[in-house]
């Protein structure tokens, strides 16, 4: 009688065990892995994008400052009444404004391009090294309507981007 | 006489200290510098590109130099040359090695005149070494012009350490905006670890 109950006893056991196991099992294919990161943070946070527009700037700077010495010289030319060199300035002016503004819009350009062709792969290989399963990316436009920083992971892919960038693959 | 006792102590220290590095023969010497475990070569791969940067100590350069064979007096005597200088090789190429990064992508041979141009004489103002927080231009910079018999480009670069530094032995880092292949700025740290553990050439 009492060998009934022990084999009982240990048939419970087991059967415990077996439940417990499937139900941990199942447990951890649920929980999908999610982090949010907020893509305007990330670029901005990436040394890549600050060397770059540092890079750039000096150079926009130089046009910016040459367009500011055509306005002083078409302000002196009409103080002098020179009205035909104070056209052919603001022609040159006009001019150069037109291709700061171009040489504006392409630096960013190519900065998004090149910032973004880094970031990517490095996204990918963040998410399977942390085992996400997907990583949402807020940019302030409305993909993410509310976010409590439970999934945010902005920081960690920031620091993870910039030792990267730093020390090469 | 405590001076004295202290002074041979740092000697012996520093000489124990050398005698701990661990000496290697020529062929084991290259197969160490060429290892990319070593941290003495750096990759990055972007965009299907691939940036290999590689430190070539003195010892190394001259066994190129030298085609593995050591004559000793020939060695010192170029190594005094190199003494105060960092030496790297940078090699782009297709990670599939389907075609040299100079062809892949040209639409017409003018777009490769533009690379090679650039390559022979605008890529070295982009070429940057930061040893120590001091930023360091390049003083000399070799593209090797391989006329598309290989799928991979190399450029030989070396900078003047600052005064004082007679081999390199702080960290660095090499930093190349690559202006061509639309990659962005691509680094490569040697750190003063890795530097420190570049075995000695037995010879």
């Amino acid at each position: 009688m009492q060998k009934i109950h022990i084999k009982l006893l240990l048939y419970y056991l087991v059967m415990c065990v077996i439940t417990g196991f499937v139900v941990c099992e199942i447990n951890s294919m649920q929980q999908k892995k999610i982090a949010v990161i907020d893509a305007v943070k990330l670029f901005e946070g990436y040394h890549m994008t600050k060397d770059l527009e540092s890079l750039d700037k000096i150079r926009l700077q130089t046009e910016s400052k040459e367009m500011d010495s055509l306005i002083k010289m078409a302000q002196i030319a009409r103080a002098m009444h020179n009205e035909e060199d104070a056209k052919m300035i603001s022609d040159k002016y006009i001019y150069a404004k037109s291709v700061l503004e171009n040489d504006y819009a392409q630096s960013n350009h190519s900065i998004n391009e090149k910032v973004w062709k880094r970031l990517n792969p490095i996204l990918e290989e963040f998410g399977k090294k942390k085992g996400l399963h997907l990583i949402i990316g807020a940019n302030g436009m409305g993909s993410v309507l509310y976010n409590d920083g439970y999934y945010d992971l902005t920081s960690d892919v920031i620091n993870f981007a910039n030792k990267r960038y730093e020390e090469g693959n | 006489m405590k001076k004295e006792i202290n002074y041979t102590l740092f000697i012996a220290l520093i000489l124990f200290s050398l005698s701990c590095r661990n000496k290697m023969h020529a062929t084991d010497y290259v197969t160490y510098i060429n290892n990319k475990e070593h941290g003495l070569k750096k990759i990055s791969v972007i965009d299907g590109f691939e940036f290999d940067f590689q430190y070539k100590p003195y010892d190394y350069i001259i066994l190129m130099e030298q085609k593995g064979s050591i004559n000793s007096t020939d060695f010192i005597r170029r190594k005094s040359e190199l003494a105060g200088t960092a030496w790297f090789t940078i090699t782009i190429k297709r990670t599939d090695n389907s075609v040299s990064p100079m062809r892949y992508g040209i639409t017409s041979i003018d777009d490769y005149n533009v690379r090679l141009n650039y390559f022979l004489n605008k890529a070295s103002k982009d070429i940057k070494l930061v040893y120590d927080k001091i930023s360091l231009q390049p003083v000399s910079y070799l593209f090797e012009n391989n006329f598309n018999l290989t799928p991979q480009e190399t450029i030989v670069i070396g900078f003047y350490l600052p005064k004082g530094a007679n081999s390199p032995q702080k960290s660095m880092q090499l930093s190349f905006n690559d202006k061509i292949f639309k990659t962005g700025i691509i680094n490569a740290e040697f750190s003063k670890e890795d530097l420190k553990r570049i075995p000695m050439l037995a010879y």
